[in-house]
């Protein structure tokens, strides 16, 4: 089936690239943005360990890059930047779709939880700047979770074969 | 390659000496001082009222430094190298200069302080004034006569205009001014016989009584005055900030002077800690057995009356600890002290676990060409910036983890994302051997860790715990592993079960001398294989993170080749954002290699043997935030 010289099938995976890149992408929004608003008040009250929470608020980013990765898989793996899309057929486009959930949803979650440890772990180390190591430790556990999702996602979208 | 071996010193030194031998101590910077504990009625404790001085006085310090750092005309940055100064000037400085800069810095704060309250009164009296502008009467003579009563408050907009209907024509003239939020301003002079009359229909319409500000002229021109007056007063904090931009000139002066200060009050806290007769003193001390020699030459030289002994440590006593290590893996101790000091009785894992540290770093960022540059950039940034110490530390880690990088790139055979040669690992097409040699690398980083375990249960001769804690996990992992492969399933399996026997049967002794309790408790560690399965899967981010390094470098150059292809623009546009976007997934890269590679050791390897909860060794020294102290030759 083709509407305006595209299958349904292309048009899931594009949802697919869709939905890992943005639902990911919001999750490290919310998390890196929570943790600058942290980290802007803690500087205030303790300016010096500044640097020491720079590292902190970028950890709850990573959920972003993994995925843009997916997304990029995905249009790599269906032609679409090439500008010569491959025949996509509706099974194989749900399972872009279903391969994209993993890295999308767990992103987002991962990503705003380990904002919020992120944050904490910033109050800690404004009260005790020995501590970063242990706080960056904490907030990296996780990233555990978003790390599986990503390779989920990526197992998943390289079992498709076009 | 270990936890230093420590001596406790005892020193005896004629009381006059004690301030030089603490400064000739400080110079050495080996030589942590103690408590010394000594009956009270024996000993004179000199009181060291001078610390807490000395205290106040850093506090001071600190306050001007981060006042006037705002206007510092050298920026520091992150990467800029500090001054470097001599023993000499750190001992010697004199204060005097630095105390000028302080009093002037603290005039200069109370100078501000003055303006900041002048602008505040300026602004409430502009506030005030703002409802009676459109008044035209000067103030000083809007006030009541023999024969008028001046009305000034406010009232509903509504009951306003009644009331000027009502009274127009009679004895009274009123006003109404411009309403502020919702309050309606009014002016009203009434002939004072009926100013009674007045005053009730005012009560009727909601009147509060507001008088006017105090003030020479009309509202307005006041206002216009007030405004004139704060012109005058930014102005005076330009030429205020002008000031403290001079006065940050003397920056240097002042950190100076607080790294002396900060010696000084490290030489009073180790002087309060020794005990003191009223013609000797009394040093007690950890010192590195290493150094001892030296340090006891050093200063028979330089106090030959002086009686030093050195003891070993007294059994149930824990020295501090500190980690000495080969120049090569040396920086990796600081992955260690992050995390926390291991036990004075344990080891210290650095030597081991450097090489897997630096292997996992290069897998995850796993780009030659950062590697190279890495590899390269590092030795020039050191020379260039002169970091502090623990910087330095930071720096060799990354410069060697670079070295692995290039490694592991050519493995993966990702240069700047391009992929120029036949690839030996190919983590995009070909997935899972990549993450099986990740899986295995895991599996070898966890049973080192496990077999350091062994060692230390070894080192203490406790060989049968060795057995039940860990040979028992490492047949039963392994046999378990083996139970994969048809080939050597059956032998997998005998593994396995004897592994998984043992656990059972002594995992839970000491805990009950009840056989069934125990059991029962083998059971409950034996459940700690499903940990075992979640370490190992912990090392697939090996893989992610590669994965990810390479896909966005390889993104980057397709987005650069598109932009590339639109001629000179093109070229002009495509170069710095090649440059800058390989620069922005180097940095995000590294530092995800080096969190993760941090975790993998702290919460994988450390899980399988670490015995932390050593103190580090602090010995009397410079440890100075603004100066670079230079090498004493």
């Amino acid at each position: 089936m083709e509407i305006l010289g595209m299958s349904i099938g292309q048009v899931l995976a594009l949802f697919g690239a869709a939905l890992s890149v943005a639902l990911a992408g919001m999750g490290s929004a919310k998390g890196v943005g929570l943790a600058g608003q942290t980290s802007a008040g803690v500087s205030t009250e303790n300016p010096e360990v500044n640097p020491k929470l720079m590292v902190l608020q970028i950890l709850p980013g990573t959920q972003g890059i993994y995925g843009f990765l997916i997304g990029v898989i995905i249009l790599v793996n269906i032609g679409a930047l090439g500008g010569d899309m491959k025949a996509v057929e509706l099974t194989q486009g749900l399972a872009y779709l279903a391969a994209a959930i993993p890295v999308g949803v767990v992103g987002y979650f991962s990503a705003v939880h380990q904002g919020k440890a992120a944050a904490a772990g910033m109050l800690l180390v404004g009260q005790h700047p020995d501590m970063s190591g242990k706080a960056i430790i904490m907030t990296v556990m996780v990233e555990t979770y978003a790390v599986l999702a990503l390779l989920a996602s990526f197992l998943m979208v390289n079992a498709i074969t076009l | 390659m270990a936890i230093a071996e420590m001596k406790r010193i005892g020193l005896i030194i004629m009381r006059r000496d004690h301030d030089r031998l603490l400064k000739f101590a400080q110079r050495l910077g080996c030589v942590q001082v103690t408590q010394t504990e000594v009956p009270e009625e024996l000993m004179l404790r000199k009181e060291s009222a001078r610390a807490a001085e000395i205290e106040a006085e850093i506090a001071r310090y600190q306050w001007a430094i981060r006042k006037l750092v705002k206007y510092d005309p050298v920026k520091q940055s992150m990467f800029s190298a500090l001054p470097e100064v001599s023993v000499d000037d750190l001992e010697g400085s004199d204060l005097k200069g630095a105390e000028q800069v302080i009093q002037q810095a603290e005039e200069l704060e109370r100078r501000a302080g003055d303006l900041r309250g002048q602008e505040s009164r300026l602004h409430v009296a502009i506030e005030q004034l703002t409802p009676w502008l459109q008044l035209d009467i000067p103030t000083e003579i809007n006030h009541n006569t023999q024969s008028v009563t001046i009305f000034t408050g406010t009232v509903t907009a509504n009951g306003l205009k009644e009331l000027m209907a009502a009274w127009s024509g009679q004895a009274a003239v009123i006003r109404a001014l411009e309403p502020v939020k919702d309050l309606q301003h009014f002016w009203a002079a009434v002939y004072l016989p009926e100013a009674t009359r007045f005053l009730q229909d005012l009560q009727e319409i909601g009147f509060q009584q507001i008088s006017l500000p105090e003030g020479q002229g009309t509202p307005q021109a006041q206002r216009e005055a007030a405004e004139k007056a704060l012109e005058a007063l930014a102005e005076k904090q330009k030429a205020l900030e002008e000031d403290l931009r001079k006065l940050a000139e003397q920056l240097p002066v002042l950190r100076l002077g607080y790294e002396t200060l900060k010696a000084e009050y490290a030489r009073e806290e180790a002087q309060g800690r020794m005990a003191h007769t009223a013609t000797a003193s009394l040093l007690q001390g950890w010192v590195p057995a290493l150094a001892a020699p030296g340090v006891e030459a050093a200063i028979k030289e330089r106090f030959p009356e002086a009686a030093i002994s050195f003891f070993d440590p007294q059994e149930g006593e824990e020295p501090p600890v500190l980690l000495r290590n080969h120049p090569v893996t040396a920086p990796f101790e600081s992955i260690i002290t992050g995390f926390s000091m291991p036990h004075p009785s344990s080891l210290d894992p650095t030597a081991v676990m450097m090489p897997f540290f630096a292997c996992f770093f290069g897998m995850m960022v796993s780009d030659a060409g950062y590697g190279l540059m890495m590899a390269l950039l590092v030795p020039i940034l050191i020379k260039l910036m002169k970091p502090s110490k623990g910087g330095r530390k930071l720096f060799w880690i990354v410069g060697i983890g670079g070295i692995f990088t290039v490694f592991w790139g050519a493995m993966y055979n990702t240069w700047f994302g391009f992929a120029p040669w036949p690839t030996v690992f190919d983590p995009v097409n070909n997935s899972l051997p990549v993450m099986a040699l990740c899986i295995g690398l895991g599996a070898l980083h966890l049973f080192t860790g496990l077999g350091l375990g062994a060692y230390l249960n070894i080192r203490r001769g406790q060989f049968l715990d060795a057995i039940y804690d860990q040979f028992s996990w490492f047949s039963l992992v392994v046999g378990l592993g083996l139970l994969l492969l048809p080939q050597t399933a059956e032998l997998g399996k005998w593994m396995a079960l004897a592994g998984a026997g043992i656990i059972l049967v002594t995992a839970g002794r000491g805990k009950s001398n009840n056989p069934f309790k125990r059991l029962l408790s083998g059971l409950g560690a034996l459940y700690n294989v499903s940990g075992w399965l979640s370490d190992l899967l912990s090392y697939m981010r090996l893989f992610g993170m590669g994965l990810a390094t390479g896909v966005i470098g390889m993104v980057i150059n397709l987005l650069v080749g598109m932009v590339m292809q639109n001629g000179i623009i093109g070229i002009i546009i495509g170069i710095p954002l090649f440059v800058g976007g390989h620069l922005f997934n180097a940095a995000i890269n590294v530092l995800g290699a080096y969190v993760h590679s941090s975790r993998l050791q702290y919460i994988e390897f450390f899980g399988k043997f670490y015995e932390e909860g050593g103190t580090a060794f602090m010995p009397l020294g410079y440890s100075p935030r603004y100066v670079r102290v230079q090498d004493a030759s």
